[in-house]
This record gives C-alpha cells, structure tokens and sequence, in this order.
C-alpha cells in the first residue's frame, strides 16, 4: 500500500486515516482526531517564494507530486559553499517546537546527506539540526539537536519527518533551514523537498499546506449519542499515539482520550480518559458531581508517536475507577483503584454525550488516531473487550 | 471488517434452535456457548458466542465450512450484549463536527476525495451535524 496525502473539507470525519502498526507493519484505518494547531510556515510547498536562498541553491519548482504534496527539487551544487533555502519562524513562547518536513530522496542525494535545521541566528545556537541520508530511496536520520519522533511513508518514495526541537526563545531571530546538502560547504546534492510545517506544539500534527499566510486548522470536536446511565462499565479505546500524552505532559492540559457528558466543569457528572496534565499519563476521572475518583499511572514516559496504545478503564457500581494500558501489544499494567467517591455513581451525567477524542470545549484534545472505541456493561477483561470491539 | 451490533434483542428461542442444532451436527460446543452468525447473516466469516449466564458475547471467527452447515438454521438473530457504545472507522455515520477548515490525512492511493461519498447514514451511531456557531453555544 501506498498512502497518500489528501485535503478533507471542513465538517467531514477523517475516518480514513490510515497508520502502519508497529507490531504488524500493516496500515489500519483509523479516525484522526486532533486538536487546533497553525503551520507557521508560509509557501509550505513553494520555495520559490517567501523564501530566503542562501547562495544559489538550484531549484526545479514541483518536481513530485505523486505523495499529495508538491516537492521541490532543492539542490547544492557549489562544492564552496552550504547552499540552501531558509524562513524566519515566527514562534510564540519559549519551549519545545514541532517541525515536520517532506522529503524523498533526490536525483543526486548527497553522500553525506542532507539537512533540516532550526537555528537560533540571535544566539547563534542551533535548536533542531538532523541529517537525512538515503540508501535505496530509504532515509537514515542522525539527530545532532533536537529530537527525530517518527517518520511517515507515503506514495511516491515520500517520507514525512516529524522532529522536536529543543526549547526556542521565541523573542529571538528563528530560521528553519532546508539544505539541498549539508552545512558543510564541501558537499553538494540534491533532494525533493517540502510539505514543511512548524507548530507552537511539541509534536507535530497532521500537515496543514500554506501560501502566503499561516493556516490554522480548527480543532476536531466529534461526538455522539450516549444515553447509557452511570453504571457499572468497562470503557475500552484502541489508538495510535500522535501526540496526546506528550501535548498533555507539555501543556499542562488533561488532554481527552474520551469523555461522557455534555459539559467539562469540576462539578459536572462526568467519565473522562485522559492523559493526566503535567505528566501525559494515562488517567480515568469519575465525577459524580460532588466529588471525583480517579485512577492514573504513577510513573513511565508517554508513549513514542505512532504507538499503538489500548487503554480500559473500568467504572463500578460504588462510582470507583481504575486504569489499564497495553503499549504495542504488551501486557496490560494496572493502575492503582481509585477508592470510591463520596456518593457513589453519578446519577445522570451531564449530557448524553460522548465526546471521540476531545473534551466539549475542545480546549483540552487529543492527538490521536482511533482504530476502536467500545463501551460494554461491567467489569471486562481486555481479552474480552478485544473480543467484544473485533480488534483480531 | 467487524460489524457493529444493533441495539440489543435476545430472542431466547432461536438461540436454542441453533444450539440444538449445533449439536445435532456434533460440533463442539461449550455448554454456555450459542455459535451464529453475524446480524444479518451476511458476513460468513463472524460468529458470535454467548455466555448464557452472564449474556456476555464473544466474537470469533468461525468457518464458512461452519456456516455452510448452519444454513437454513440461523437467520437474524441478535444479541443480548452488554454494549454501550461502540465505535470504528468506516462505521455508517454522519460526520458532523466544529472542524470548520480543510484538514488532511492520509489515504490509500485509489481512495480519492472524488470516491469519498459517504451514502449509509443507517448506522446506531450518528454524528449530528453542527455548525461552529451551534458548537460554541452547546460546548460554553
């Protein structure tokens, strides 16, 4: 299979979403839910416009297309200098920065390489420097700053490289850069290049194509009929991680797997999942309205972009809560119960509402891509939810 | 790729024909177990067995070989099951969401915006369709 790159219009699912599964190397459909980000980045697939070329880089203007995005064929062809293509990126806020980049391998790629590069021209420090080399068409990426989270395939022998970088200062003068070869002047290449993004975000998000202005994509908010009353229940939710548990962790935000009711105040009756604030770790939340049992991890890392992450959590009958995560097939870890709330279960929740991926406002989504969502009557076992939701 | 059940109907009497006839045919059987197919039938590949006490069912994969046997016993027959909501991709429904830009994903090749023209709305699970206006009054 080779995927491709599509635009979906405002107000439609994108439910055919399709990610490799790191156990299986299959693509499974999935439905992309994610919250509001903006691509910084202007002429995203144009660097003949907007941006700045550092010596005389060679430029053959949408020389591939077959991935769904436009590439330049970006090349250095001057074995005295580093040539290249760069932009100022207006940040917002000092912190860690989502850059992502698409790329395929050139009709002379550099022996050494080539490179997409962050640098802080105020400090004079870079905060994102990779190196790409291809062999066969497939790249290699070596970080010298900043942190490379995941790469795409799509159609055409086009990679999407999805990278972190290290804390900017947003005050200061930030240039992206995307060299045909490398820093270093002796080396010359070429590459095919851009489909470029960068977001106020830790991760990247899925691409959001420019031209002469940032775009800013708005926040999915799905949900559905849920007129189940509060009762004994098992909620289970199969996803690949993009970003959830890390924008929690970085934003401090209680980032929604899921969430039942119709509104999100502290006293509103409500079942929510969720990646705990501050610490992206998984986390169920009973709210009967007047009091909160909830159930989270006390330690591990957020799960790698592109994780196949099973969460359950189950909710019983005296209103208490308990979390359960299986990261890429492993065995499920438990947290530990929550004791039961003062009152028990929830009367009615605040809504008949389920809300896929975001809370009601959306001011705390996800980042996730949901391959099942099931809901059953009491306490399940993973093994039988599995069952239950077809997951074979 | 696996159905989603219909709202709940046990009909207690079809599941004991079929169990009797599952074990007229000698098949093993637990003795909770009820085998049958999916809910209209129409899937051969997916059966369904049933904790009778618990009315807890199971999905499994079953043969067509299997089914094959079955024919003529089993027809509609739905499920008792505990579910409360249940969700995948590609299930029939309506989108309808406050994502008020264009966004993109990724697709297989052949699978085209100009193929995306989603007809089944017939689906248990329905997104209502909202305006950002009408989000942003439910959601304050």
């Amino acid at each position: 299979m080779a995927p491709q790159l599509v635009s979906v219009a405002s107000g439609q699912l994108r439910h055919r979403h399709y990610v490799l599964n790191p156990n299986t190397s299959l693509y499974e459909r999935t439905t992309l839910i994610e919250g509001q980000r903006t691509n910084l980045v202007l002429r995203s697939e144009n660097f003949g416009t907007t941006w700045t070329a550092n010596g005389s880089p060679t430029r053959s203007a949408a020389a591939h297309t077959a991935s769904g995005v436009t590439l330049d064929l970006i090349g250095d062809d001057d074995a005295g200098a580093a040539e290249s293509y760069s932009q100022n990126i207006t940040f917002t806020g000092d912190a860690v920065k989502a850059v992502s980049v698409h790329m395929r391998a050139g009709t002379s790629p550099s022996a050494s390489g080539n490179m997409v590069r962050l640098r802080d021209n105020t400090a004079a420090a870079d905060r994102l420097l990779a190196t790409i080399t291809w062999s066969g068409g497939v790249p290699s990426v070596v970080m010298s700053t900043g942190t490379h989270l995941g790469t795409v395939l799509l159609a055409g022998g086009v990679y999407r490289f999805l990278f972190q970088s290290t804390s900017v200062t947003a005050a200061n003068t930030n240039t992206l850069y995307c060299y045909g070869a490398t820093t270093n002047v002796t080396t010359t290449g070429n590459v095919y290049a851009g489909g470029v993004q960068a977001e106020n975000a830790p991760v990247p998000s899925s691409y959001i194509p420019t031209t002469s202005a940032t775009v800013t994509r708005s926040a999915d908010v799905p949900y559905l009929p849920f007129t189940a009353p509060p009762q004994a229940m098992t909620a289970y939710v199969r996803m690949f991680e993009f970003g959830t548990s890390r924008y929690a962790a970085d934003a401090g935000v209680a980032a929604r797997v899921l969430h039942i009711g119709l509104t999100s105040a502290t006293t509103d009756p409500r079942l929510a999942l969720v990646a705990e604030n501050s610490t992206g770790r998984y986390q169920v939340l009973h709210d009967n309205g007047t009091a909160l049992a909830s159930s989270a991890f006390s330690s591990g890392s957020a799960p790698s972009i592109g994780a196949l992450v099973e969460l359950r959590a189950t909710l019983g009958a005296d209103g208490a809560v308990r979390i359960h995560r299986s990261v890429n097939g492993a065995a499920e870890e438990s947290a530990t119960a929550s004791s039961a709330p003062s009152g028990g279960l929830a009367a009615a929740w605040a809504g008949e509402r389920l809300y896929l991926g975001t809370s009601p406002a959306a001011a705390a989504p996800g980042f996730n891509a949901f391959t099942h969502v099931r809901i059953e009557r009491g306490s399940q076992s993973l093994a039988t939810m599995r069952t239950l939701a077809g997951v074979s | 790729m696996a159905r989603s059940l219909p709202a709940a109907v046990w009909d207690e009497d079809r599941a004991r024909r079929i169990a009797s006839r599952v074990t007229a045919l000698g098949l093993t059987q637990d003795a909770d177990e009820v085998w049958y197919p999916d809910v209209d039938g129409t899937e051969g590949s997916v059966g369904l067995d049933v904790d009778a006490e618990t009315q807890v069912i199971h999905r499994r994969v079953i043969s067509g070989a299997l089914l094959a046997r079955l024919s003529g016993t089993v027809g509609v027959v739905r499920a008792p099951v505990g579910m409360l909501f249940h969700y995948e991709p590609g299930m029939a429904v309506r989108p309808g969401f406050a994502r008020a830009s264009v966004a993109t994903e990724v697709r297989e090749v052949t699978d085209t915006l100009a193929a995306y023209a989603p007809t089944d709305t017939s689906g248990a699970v329905v997104f209502t369709r909202a305006s950002v206006a009408t989000m942003a009054e439910e959601t304050a």
